[in-house]
């Protein structure tokens, strides 16, 4: 069987891509504009890519650096408005902190003021499902790293939003 | 044993290393309540975390986002796919240049929306392809046929095995009438570009000219051509009650013959004759040119 056409491969993944994207920049429109280029990059280099690996994984690796790269620094200021906002929420009085805890942004923004190492971890194995091996290779840093990037990212997120129970 | 945040993510997501790395940790679940809180409170952590992002995965991907990646050139490298399958050499090109000439418009209304049934809710990886189609067209596009297709689409395998187990000559692989269910031929029809050859490992699906049709419906002729499916030349029709938004206008199939065995080969006289029939009784007018083709795929091809 000859190998299908890679815009085809990448379309079908284009849902998980947006996703992870969205997780990275904190910002849906950002997160689009990193995907195309990530895509397009992807397909300049689709040589690169080995069969029978994960593409998700090898699309992460390329929307991360993609990411360090070109867009990063033009977000700083986005991301310092995004923990002024999140530390107005904290402020807030008890009953509706507890009520904001299930709300969806609140969560999306205690990620975004996570490192962004443990960031990263978080989209691809909690969010996205990979395995601390898939995340590993992809990321190119030993599993004992990976896991304790990700459970330091899942500590921080429990004692930001969980209060009862820990 | 001191079992830390590291540990009890791990066990969480069952990424422990053997069976008595488990059994230390349910046994210090078992002897300390303040582990099973934190045990508690990092679950959940993962849920919102999943939670958060959930809608994402649902929502409709943007036209232009598909168009800009199905337009995109490949490259000429000597190693990989571009090497093995150069993108529209071979068969279906002099189809293009029957269907260019022959100005198109379309064709039989199409009735009854058929029931979006939705099944899949499983969590899977694989399950959730189904939805995630369904997210990208936007439509309510859900169930058994769009999971097994998208699958197709995914694993690269041959869309016309899934389309048409080849009967005899003339056999159609959907009727005329019908709504376009197989996920590779809907993605190819939203968004490649005319002249865009789409390889789905042992078919290549070509879209080869976009009209409006009488009724002012937009249609979309492509051609369809592997070694085990044949060849197919069909008409689709922007249709908002069908899943994948498009309805199969026309068809015309048939088998690979001996002489094309083995090879993408090129339709039959016979075939484009039947398709130049039908387009002259449907259709007056010019192909739309590229430049509203292209608007049509970014605005995901609603009306103004």
């Amino acid at each position: 069987m000859s190998a299908p056409d890679p815009r085809a491969e990448l379309v079908s993944l284009l849902p998980r891509l947006r996703r992870f994207a969205f997780g990275l920049t904190g910002d849906a429109h950002v997160a689009d504009d990193l995907v195309q280029a990530g895509c397009l990059k992807a397909i300049e280099r689709w040589h690169q890519w080995q069969p029978g690996t994960s593409l998700a994984s090898w699309m992460f690796r390329i929307l991360q650096t993609t990411w360090l790269d070109d867009y990063r620094s033009r977000q700083r200021q986005q991301t310092e408005a995004d923990s002024e906002a999140l530390e107005a929420i904290a402020g807030e009085d008890g009953r509706r902190v507890v009520e904001a805890r299930s709300d969806a942004r609140v969560v999306r923004r205690v990620i975004a003021e996570l490192p962004e190492e443990q960031r990263v971890v978080l989209m691809m194995i909690t969010v996205d499902g990979l395995s601390y091996k898939e995340a590993a290779e992809a990321l190119g840093v030993p599993m004992g790293t990976v896991m304790s990037r990700l459970a330091r990212a899942r500590a921080r997120l429990a004692d930001a939003i969980g209060g009862e129970g820990s | 044993m001191r079992i830390d945040d590291d540990t009890l993510v791990a066990y969480l997501d069952a990424q422990l290393g053997s069976d008595a790395e488990y059994e230390a940790v349910e046994d210090a679940l078992a002897a300390s309540p303040a582990l099973r809180a934190r045990l508690q409170s990092l679950a959940e952590s993962g849920e919102l975390a999943r939670k958060a992002f959930d809608a994402k995965l649902e929502e409709a991907v943007p036209p232009q986002l598909i168009a800009a990646i199905m337009n995109a050139p490949l490259p000429q490298a000597d190693t990989g796919w571009a090497g093995r399958q150069p993108v529209s050499a071979g068969g279906a090109n002099d189809v293009e240049d029957a269907a260019a000439g022959a100005a198109p418009r379309p064709a039989t209304p199409a009735p009854s929306a058929p029931g979006a049934q939705s099944g899949a809710t499983a969590r899977p990886a694989a399950a959730g392809l189904g939805a995630r189609l369904a997210a990208w067209l936007g439509q309510g596009f859900g169930g058994a046929a769009a999971f097994a297709s998208i699958l197709t689409l995914a694993l690269g395998a041959l869309i016309g095995h899934y389309l048409l187990p080849p009967p005899e000559a003339g056999a159609p692989l959907a009727r005329q009438g019908e709504p376009i269910r197989n996920a590779a031929l809907a993605v190819a029809l939203q968004a490649a570009p005319s002249g865009l050859a789409v390889d789905l490992g042992d078919a290549r699906v070509e879209i080869m000219a976009s009209f409006t049709g009488r009724d002012g419906r937009i249609c979309r002729e492509y051609a369809l051509s592997g070694p085990a499916s044949g060849h197919e030349i069909g008409i689709a029709c922007r249709d908002g009650a069908a899943e994948t938004g498009w309805r199969l206008a026309f068809v015309a199939h048939e088998p690979t013959t001996a002489a094309t065995e083995g090879g993408y080969g090129t339709a039959s006289d016979r075939l484009h004759e039947a398709v130049d029939a039908f387009l002259s009784e449907h259709v007056d007018g010019e192909p739309l040119d590229a430049e509203r083709e292209r608007t049509l795929i970014e605005r995901g091809w609603s009306a103004d």
